[in-house]
């Protein structure tokens, strides 16, 4: 199946954006249907287990959405063609990354994800701040990889495979631990370690900004699950380390989006704080925890994918990412204030949404690892909603700045664009009890 | 009675008053002229040739982009029909469909009715539901005192 699909996107490097839309639309569907009942082997040195299944599904998808946002670089850009290489490129490489079984081959593959977002993000940025923020990106996960590097090396060497899924190796130790889950904590991105996705998102396109919140986060996630096999239990430290930093940052996140004035900004930080709940969440490595985790990860990509889409319909109307600028919009385009809100109602955890029942799963296996946990998780919740609300109101609300004369309402793609993340988010949720 | 009598009096004087008709006629019968009609193309309304055929397809006077391309009427309209068709109907309706109804991949369903099938054979052999041991205690073989040696034992 993954031959397939990855042969397929191969192919489609020659086609132009509609058809590679509509092929990657049936590559998803495809994969969708071919659930893997435990760790199936699709051929060497490549393994899907029900977390790589998933991640893949969210990455088509995400994929997916993220083309079709991308109109305004498709009509008026020379360097199109190219932009739809590097999406599809990025593509490519991330279901690989999801799919590899041998640890080496993960690293290098982790690393490879790097190099689309990176080209985005400078050939297609907006702003003379992409530079910077292209820096930030690369060094902050260059810090962390090197560490990975050495470890995995000397896992396989003591091992004598670089098989993933193998218990043979137990690294004890603070260093251990730290070097393995490292690079993974700065891609999720864990407070502390977070400042270049808050840049990275500014500076980068729609597509850009939707495959970074909605996948490339969750390879963070996805890698601490592998490495973990390489891992003996004991490592409390880095446990109690990682949850007090999270947890506590999370809630400094959560205070932070009610100040700032970007769009992007906000919905970047509310990455953060939806990421921290999944930090601490992996670490316990509970049953319940481990399942919140992914269903909160799939989650927050199609929500956070689906705000960033729609951040960039607004500035494409009025050249704003700000919302004292771009304010006033109910007044003046009803139909995307409808889009704005079932998409906010969905990152602040309103049923039926997958949001609220990954959010109840970690709630209860982040209380029931240590109870003092409730006092932080509490204020999260509730300042999560409160920063939701605020972006709504901000931009929605108001008496609408006459800057621009004529705003259309919506195109039938955009609703389409928003159609397609927020049904998902709520349908999915009678597929929970099954999805595991 | 001075109001009604009055009354009274107006309305035998209205009695002999002729009224006019509340429905007149005006068009008549008869046949009138055809110059009215526009049914019927003479040849004097066409001396300066037939107009252009209006086909809404074709004129771009007030044509608004779908979404996707904002030049070409033909490529937006047949690239917005894929869209929805893939996303909408294939994977959302008809993949939906699928993943609802296809039988659990994992084997939710098979370990449900074995565990009834379980059931109903302990209960035949009047064994308990679930068993204390796993292994039945007169079948575990422990090891000798002299295999063990100075083995630590975690219980």
């Amino acid at each position: 199946m993954l031959k397939v699909a990855l042969s397929l996107s191969a192919c489609l490097m020659v086609l132009s954006w509609g058809e590679v839309v509509a092929c990657l639309a049936l590559i998803s569907l495809l994969f969708l249907l071919s659930k893997p009942a435990g760790l199936e082997t699709t051929c060497f040195s490549f393994e899907l287990d029900y977390f790589s299944w998933a991640l893949i599904a969210l990455t088509l998808w995400v994929t997916t959405a993220s083309m079709l946002s991308s109109t305004k670089v498709k009509n008026s850009s020379k360097s199109s063609a190219l932009y739809l290489l590097v999406l599809v490129s990025m593509c490519v490489s991330l279901c690989l990354t999801f799919s590899v079984s041998s640890s080496v081959v993960f690293y290098i593959l982790f690393e490879t994800c790097l190099i689309p977002i990176l080209v985005i993000i400078l050939g297609w940025g907006y702003q003379p701040e992409r530079a910077q923020a292209g820096l930030y990106l690369l060094f902050y996960t260059m810090f962390g990889s090197l560490p990975l590097l050495i470890i995995v090396l000397h896992c396989s060497n003591l091992m004598g495979s670089s098989y993933l899924f193998s218990t043979g190796a137990s690294m004890t130790g603070l260093l251990s631990a730290l070097c393995l889950s490292l690079a993974f904590l700065i891609k999720f991105p864990m407070y502390g370690a977070h400042l270049w996705l808050l840049k990275a998102h500014v500076e980068a396109p729609v597509a850009g900004s939707m495959l970074l919140a909605g996948v490339l986060l969750k390879l963070g996630g996805f890698g601490l699950i592998r490495m973990f096999y390489f891992l003996d239990y004991n490592f409390l430290i880095m446990k109690e380390l990682a949850a007090s930093v999270s947890l506590w940052g999370g809630l400094l996140m959560s205070l932070n989006c009610l100040r700032h004035m970007d769009m992007k900004v906000l919905i970047a930080s509310s990455s953060v704080v939806h990421m921290s709940a999944c930090v601490i969440a992996l670490f316990i490595l509970s049953d319940w925890s481990v399942k919140g985790c992914l269903l909160m990860m799939l989650a927050h990509g199609v929500c956070s994918s689906g705000l960033f889409s729609l951040a960039n319909m607004v500035y494409e109307r009025t050249n704003s990412r700000s919302m004292v600028v771009a304010k006033g919009l109910l007044n003046i385009t009803p139909t995307l204030a409808l889009c704005w809100f079932l998409m906010l109602t969905a990152n602040m955890a309103a049923p039926p949404t997958i949001n609220l029942s990954s959010e109840i799963m970690l709630l209860i296996s982040l209380v029931s690892w240590d109870l003092i946990t409730i006092g932080p998780l509490i204020l999260l919740g509730f300042f999560s909603a409160t920063y939701s609300l605020y972006l709504f109101s901000m931009s929605q609300h108001g008496v609408f700045n006459k800057t621009k004369s004529a705003l259309n309402n919506s195109s039938l793609l955009e609703l389409l664009i928003v159609f397609v993340h927020w049904i998902p988010l709520n349908a999915l949720i009678l597929a929970v009890m099954f999805m595991f | 009675m001075a109001s009604l009598y009055r009354c009274c009096f107006r309305v035998a004087a209205l009695k002999n008053v002729p009224r006019s008709p509340t429905l007149i006629r005006i068009a008549g019968i008869s046949t009138s002229k055809k110059d009215k009609d526009t049914t019927i193309r003479t040849p004097q309304l066409f001396e300066n040739g037939l107009p252009e055929k209006f086909d809404a397809r074709v004129t771009n006077k007030h044509w608004v982009s779908w979404g996707w391309d904002p030049n070409d009427r033909e490529q937006d309209a047949t690239f917005i029909h894929v869209f929805f068709f893939c996303l909408v109907t294939l994977m959302m309706v008809t993949g939906g469909y699928f993943i609802a109804y296809c039988p659990s991949s994992q084997m939710h369903d098979w370990a449900i009715r074995e565990a009834y099938l379980e059931i109903r054979r302990r209960e035949s052999a009047g064994l308990p539901h679930i068993d204390r041991n796993l292994v039945p205690e007169d079948q575990v073989e422990l090891p000798s005192e002299e295999e063990l040696g100075d083995m630590e034992i975690i219980i």
